[in-house]
């Protein structure tokens, strides 16, 4: 036998075996990207001529699970008659994706518009002052630039309250049923902030450090006064977690706790550290490697829980570091959550 | 991180069984082929006739590592598998050609750079190299070093391939030591291309540890290097895809020195017009004249393998500015032991 004879028989075997790799790989590709659950846009956008409250319910359970930084399945839920906040959402994201020349006067709307919606109630000295510190971190990241400090206070808060996704509250944490006796702001800007970017306002201060990591203040719940603090760089070390891990265990019963994560918190996120936060009401709404997780890499995360409370019942925001439609990224955006505690629970 | 260690185990264990079974399906076909090697060269140091084919496997059971992960587990997919997968293809059968026709280094050189430019703008185009002292931002520079980088660790997997065991057992070691740094920073990816390799090269030792019953030949040899440089592309850091080079570099510093030696080697050689001719002059042929035996020869070049991944270890953990520090010393150990084989060689020449 010649030796291109052998050569060509061992190619066929190789190349057959190639072909039916791709035979069986391409449909199966397909499928997987098909229902791959951050694919849902795609997937509703198919269902809404035929099966329209499938189609609803796909919107819905998708921009639960991915909070997208982008207005097209807002608007569209939005056109289905959803009520709520999504028409304000669709508004911002459209802001926030509009030529330079036009964006700020876009996003300047977006706040004033939510703000009339919502009807917040005016807040306190101190929680004005919280306010305009997040919103000078917020006009950074959003690319504002000095333009912010002629928003209005309506359009300030407007836009807090949409990225924060409807997290600043009166007077109680969430759906724990404690109310919070001082004001609080807790604010993140993930990735997109580096280590400038989380800030933890209460009692007049801010208590993040400018350090990488997850932040958290426990919080006497009578008087509020921070009785713990610490930073814990969870990206860089798997001991941070343990290290947090005894923090978290170590704070009372019923105490207040406040997170923020400063330009990445994931990595050395660990089941038993999840599992303690869920202990303050914190829930996994993020869907991370079609995993349910508190936040992925660079995710903003801003969250006020009380310690022993039903897993879901703390005020927690969260945003994604991008996400991806018909090709394109989009970055996600700062989130904030605040509480503005009402006068009878102040101490 | 919660590594999938499940998955590990699977695609270890799947690979290991696959390259187990189809070995010795490839080692009849060799002999039925007359794909063999034969001891006729001055630098072959067996001394009868050995089958070829034995990396066939390798590939086949890579194709169904990614068929089964993108089935089962599609979380850890690689979006670009398909073209690895496809340029991997590729590779194997320039080897096969080679095993049988012997196409020559430089046809081959020139093809693995081109099929390596073709991937990195096909699938990866990052334009960030990490180094030790931080991610470099250069997408020019990539786009140089990643076919580079690829075709050299594919040539210095090659190179190893000289006695029984030594090229498997030094990617065995290689992707260990990959794969516990991969598994302490939470590279899941890289775990995955690890635990694969660890499967076919650990089961290709059964039947290639000296005395070997079969060859992995360039068909193998070559696929094996190209998926250990595939796998410091894969991974992302911080959300980035990133070329991290220092780390393998420590891993396999065994195969790159050899195969740096025998690149001065040759250009020592090109005045004569032989710098693609090949020499037995390479580690394990100059270990193997001071009168080791095979085994020792091999035995000693996994010790030094082992040694240099344990510090990879302790590179991956220390802060970068400690790591740089490393290297150099590493460097240095290299430099020194090289110096020490002159040496006992000038030694032995005297006797």
């Amino acid at each position: 036998m010649t030796p291109f004879r052998r050569v060509a028989i061992l190619w066929i075997i190789v190349l057959a075996v190639f072909a039916a790799f791709a035979a069986v790989w391409q449909p199966v590709h397909h499928y997987q990207v098909l229902h791959d659950p951050a694919n849902f846009i795609a997937l509703a956008e198919s269902l809404e001529a035929t099966d329209p409250a499938r189609a609803r319910a796909a919107l819905q359970t998708g921009i639960t699970r991915f909070r997208p930084p982008v207005a097209r399945p807002y608007a569209r839920l939005a056109a289905q008659g959803e009520r709520g906040p999504v028409a304000h959402l669709a508004e911002f994201y459209t802001a926030l994706q509009a030529p330079p020349s036009s964006r700020i006067e876009a996003i300047a709307n977006a706040g004033r518009n939510a703000f009339d919606a919502v009807v917040l109630p005016a807040p306190s000295k101190d929680a004005q002052q919280y306010m305009n510190t997040c919103f000078a971190t917020l006009g950074r990241n959003l690319r504002f630039g000095d333009a912010a400090d002629d928003f209005t206070f309506r359009q300030k808060a407007g836009l807090l309250w949409l990225t924060g996704g409807g997290g600043i509250a009166m007077g109680e944490i969430g759906t724990t049923g404690v109310q919070c006796p001082v004001d609080i702001f807790v604010f993140s800007a993930g990735g997109t902030g580096g280590t400038q970017g989380a800030h933890l306002l209460l009692r007049g201060r801010d208590y993040a450090k400018h350090r990488r990591g997850l932040h958290a203040a426990i919080i006497d719940p009578l008087i509020g006064q921070v009785v713990q603090l610490g930073t814990f760089d969870l990206w860089d070390d798997l001991e941070e977690a343990m290290r947090m891990l005894e923090f978290l265990d170590g704070a009372p019963a019923g105490s207040i706790g406040a997170f923020t994560v400063s330009d990445d918190a994931s990595l050395n996120m660990t089941p038993a550290l999840e599992t303690a936060l869920a202990g303050f009401g914190l829930e996994r709404q993020a869907w991370v490697d079609r995993t349910p997780r508190f936040f992925g890499l660079r995710y903003s995360f801003a969250a006020i829980g009380v310690k022993g409370a039903a897993e879901g019942t703390a005020l927690q925001a969260w945003s994604p570091a991008e996400f991806e439609l018909d090709g394109r990224r989009y970055p996600g955006h700062p989130v904030v959550v605040g509480i503005l505690a009402r006068e009878d629970s102040t101490p | 991180m919660n590594h999938p260690v499940a998955l590990y185990a699977a695609i270890f264990g799947s690979s290991f069984l696959g390259t187990a079974l189809l070995v010795p399906v490839f080692r009849a076909l060799a002999r039925k082929l007359d794909i063999v090697d034969r001891p006729s060269e001055a630098r072959k140091v067996h001394g009868r006739v050995i089958p070829y084919l034995g990396g066939v496997p390798f590939y086949f059971c890579f194709l169904g590592a990614g068929l089964f992960i993108e089935a089962f587990y599609p979380q850890f997919s690689l979006p670009h598998f398909f073209p690895i997968a496809m340029m991997g293809g590729v590779i194997v059968l320039m080897g096969l050609y080679d095993d049988i026709v012997d196409m020559g280094s430089l046809k081959k050189l020139i093809i693995e750079l081109f099929l390596m430019a073709i991937l990195y703008f096909w699938a990866f185009r990052t334009g960030d190299i990490a180094t030790p002292f931080g991610i470099l931002r250069a997408e020019w520079l990539a786009a140089i070093i990643t076919p580079l980088w690829i075709a050299g660790i594919i040539n210095a997997v090659n190179f190893s391939d000289g006695l029984d065991g030594l090229a498997a057992g030094l990617v065995f070691i290689c992707a260990a030591s990959i794969f516990a740094i991969g598994f302490k920073n939470g590279q899941i990816v890289s775990c995955l291309f690890m635990a694969y390799l660890m499967g076919c090269t650990g089961a290709f030792l059964l039947f290639n540890f000296n005395p070997a019953s079969i060859f992995m030949g360039d068909a193998g040899a070559l696929f094996l290097g190209y998926v250990l440089g595939i796998s410091t592309l894969v991974e992302q850091q911080k959300g980035i895809t990133t070329i991290a080079l220092a780390v393998p570099m420590v891993v396999m510093a065994v195969p790159i020195l050899d195969t740096i030696l025998s690149f001065y080697r040759r250009l020592m050689r090109a005045r004569a017009g032989k710098f693609f001719t090949p020499d037995r002059n390479h580690l394990h042929h100059r270990l193997l004249d001071l009168g080791l035996t095979q085994r020792q020869v091999v035995l000693s070049l996994y010790y030094i393998s082992i040694c240099l991944g344990l510090m990879a270890f302790i590179l991956s953990v220390v802060p970068p500015n400690y790591s740089a520090l490393i290297l150099v010393l590493a460097a240095m150990a290299i430099v020194f032991g090289v110096v020490v084989l002159r040496y006992i060689e000038g030694l032995a020449q005297r006797d």
